[in-house]
C-alpha cells in the first residue's frame, strides 16, 4: 500500500460511523427545531473530507481561508434553501394520484 | 479510493492509479444510475415531479410539499452535473495516465481532479442528510 493510505482508510472508517451516527440520530423523535444538529455530524464529515482527502490544512492561510469561506457559503446557501420544508411541522397533504 | 490513486501515483505507481480511477469510475456511474435512472424516475412515475401538473399532493398545504420536491430535484439535479464532470474528469485522467502523462513528480492534474472529486462528496454529506434523514425524525 502506499504512503498514507492507513490515514486514508482510518478517514474512511471515521466517516461509516460518523454516517451511522447520522443515520441513527434519526431514529430518535425530535422537534423540528432539534432536527438541524443532524447537520453538525455533516459538517464534521465535511471537515474530516477537506482535512483528509483535500489536505486544504497543508495549503497556505490564504487557500485555507477562501477554503473555510466557500464550506461555509454552501452550508448557508443549502441550509437556508431548506429551512422552510425542513421546519414545518407536517403535510397534511390530499393524494389525489397515488404513485 | 480516487484518494487511493492520487497516493500511489505520488510514488509513481501508475497502474495503481489506473486501478483506482477505473473503480471511481463504475462507483461514480452506479451512484448516478442508482440516482437517476431509478429513484428519479420512481419519483416521476408517483408524480412528485414539481413541474408535474398532476403532482401527487393537493389541498391547502400542498405548497410544502411543493417546495420540498422542489429542492430535492434542483439539489440532486445539480449535485448530478457536477458528479458527471467529475466522472468525465476521472476519464480523462485515466487516459491520460494510460499514455503516460504522470509520474511521482508530474501529476498536477491528478491532485486538482482529486480536490474536485472530494469537493463533489462534500456536497452530497451536506444534501443527504437534508433530503433523507431530517424529515424521518
Amino acid at each position: 500500500m502506499p504512503p498514507g493510505f492507513l490515514r486514508l482508510a482510518l478517514a474512511w472508517i471515521a466517516l461509516m460511523l460518523l454516517w451511522g451516527l447520522e443515520f441513527g440520530i434519526t431514529f430518535i423523535d425530535m422537534p423540528p427545531s432539534v432536527r438541524p444538529v443532524i447537520l453538525v455530524v455533516a459538517a464534521v464529515m465535511v471537515g474530516i473530507i477537506g482535512v483528509f482527502f483535500m489536505h486544504v490544512g497543508q495549503g497556505p492561510t490564504v487557500v485555507r481561508g477562501f477554503a473555510v469561506v466557500a464550506i461555509f457559503w454552501m452550508m448557508i446557501l443549502i441550509g437556508l434553501g431548506s429551512l422552510d420544508p425542513l421546519t414545518r411541522l407536517q403535510y397534511f397533504t390530499q393524494i389525489d394520484h397515488p404513485g | 479510493v480516487y484518494a487511493t490513486g492520487l497516493a500511489f501515483i505520488r510514488v509513481g505507481k501508475v497502474r495503481e492509479l489506473l486501478l483506482c480511477c477505473g473503480l471511481t469510475l463504475i462507483l461514480g456511474l452506479a451512484f448516478l444510475y442508482l440516482k437517476f435512472g431509478l429513484e428519479w424516475m420512481d419519483d416521476i412515475r408517483k408524480h412528485t415531479f414539481f413541474a408535474d401538473p398532476a403532482f401527487k399532493y393537493t389541498g391547502p398545504d400542498a405548497a410544502g410539499a411543493h417546495l420540498f420536491y422542489f429542492f430535492y430535484f434542483i439539489g440532486t439535479a445539480l449535485h448530478g452535473v457536477h458528479m458527471l464532470v467529475g466522472v468525465a474528469l476521472v476519464a480523462i485522467i485515466m487516459w491520460r495516465a494510460w499514455r503516460g502523462a504522470f509520474t511521482a513528480l508530474d501529476h498536477s492534474a491528478v491532485e486538482i481532479t482529486g480536490v474536485y472529486w472530494s469537493f463533489v462528496d462534500m456536497i452530497w454529506m451536506v444534501l443527504y442528510p437534508l433530503i433523507y434523514l431530517i424529515g424521518r425524525t
